[in-house]
């Protein structure tokens, strides 16, 4: 027998190779907190915007045919827009960042897998809510982008940290109540995307990243 | 005691092999570069292992020209799977 024979090292290798050459291992738990903090903060400015000009059963409800009017709903938009690529390009750098650390592959086969398996529904939801945008049915824009996200974030589930598909389920969960419940669709947004993804980041920073514990033999 | 190393694979004695394995039985079909790259091994390294393994019927080779690069890509076979599990298995066991 290998005088070096250790079965726990072997087992760990085993593991990390199996890890990283099937799932995407990189995404870093910053880019969740930091995609969280920047919808509320978006979602905060867009919501104290509309309290100004309009009474609170037209925000809650975003229902209101004035609202529909320019410039409000351009400058909404603008906000939204300005939300996602933010929250995308800082999701983007913690991630880079935590794979260039790692020594970790950004542009491989799993990376593909990955973003191929969320485009699906992201592309779907996006061309959804044009369409609800252009017919106005401003109320239903927010609980469709929850469920859109949660759905594409539960199939790249199956290519990166697993957990990744309970935050999509628990997105999915919050739309579907925004179906039901319209008026309270704005902070079931907020905490879809601003809490829900704090927490997120919060818990997979703990487990993969603070200390480097639980990927000490990658 | 006894019993579970006879489980242990003498094929996966090196770390290599094991790493060569462990990569198949997560993926459909890897190509040699990749494997090279992930193992951080040299050709004629990655080489002598894979056919050691082609020789036990753990693995499969595939060559095929792309353009006019040769490809060549490696499948696990079921008797491979098996192996590799079993072995993963016994080396659990002797950490518990």
């Amino acid at each position: 027998m290998n005088p070096e024979f250790s079965p726990k090292n072997d087992l760990a290798y085993i593991k990390s190779l199996m890890e990283n050459s099937s799932r995407f291992m990189s995404l870093s738990g910053l880019s969740g907190i930091s995609a969280g903090i920047i919808a509320l903060i978006g979602g905060g400015i867009s919501y104290f915007m509309s309290v100004k000009q309009f009474s609170s059963y037209e925000i809650l409800s975003g229902m209101s045919s004035r609202m529909a009017g320019f410039p409000f709903l351009f400058i909404q938009s603008c906000i939204a827009l300005a939300i996602l690529l933010v929250a995308l390009v800082s999701g983007v750098y913690f991630t880079v960042r935590r794979a260039k650390k790692k020594k970790l592959p950004l542009n491989d086969k799993v990376t593909r897998r990955l973003i191929l398996s969320m485009a699906l529904p992201l592309l779907t939801g996006a061309f959804f809510c044009f369409y609800l945008y252009r017919f106005s049915v401003l109320g239903m824009i927010p609980p469709c982008t929850l469920v859109f996200y949660g759905l594409a974030l539960f199939s790249g589930g199956n290519f990166t940290h697993r957990e990744i598909k309970y935050l999509g389920a628990l997105e999915v969960l919050l739309g579907l109540i925004g179906f039901l419940f319209p008026a309270y669709g704005m902070w079931l947004w907020l905490s879809g995307f601003g809490l829900l993804h704090i927490l997120y980041g919060i818990i997979m920073y703990q487990k993969y990243e603070r200390l480097n514990t639980g990927e000490a033999h990658s | 005691m006894k019993h579970i190393l006879e489980n242990l694979d003498k094929a996966f004695e090196s770390r290599v092999r094991l790493g060569i394995m462990a990569l198949l039985s997560v993926n459909d079909s890897v190509e040699f570069n990749e494997l090279k790259e992930q193992l951080d091994l040299t050709d004629g390294n990655l080489a002598s292992h894979v056919s050691a393994l082609e020789k036990l019927n753990y693995l499969q080779v595939f060559k095929e020209f792309v353009g006019k690069k040769p490809r060549t890509t490696y499948q696990i076979t079921e008797k491979g799977k098996k192996a590799f599990s079993l072995h993963v298995e016994a080396l659990g066991k002797l950490l518990s």
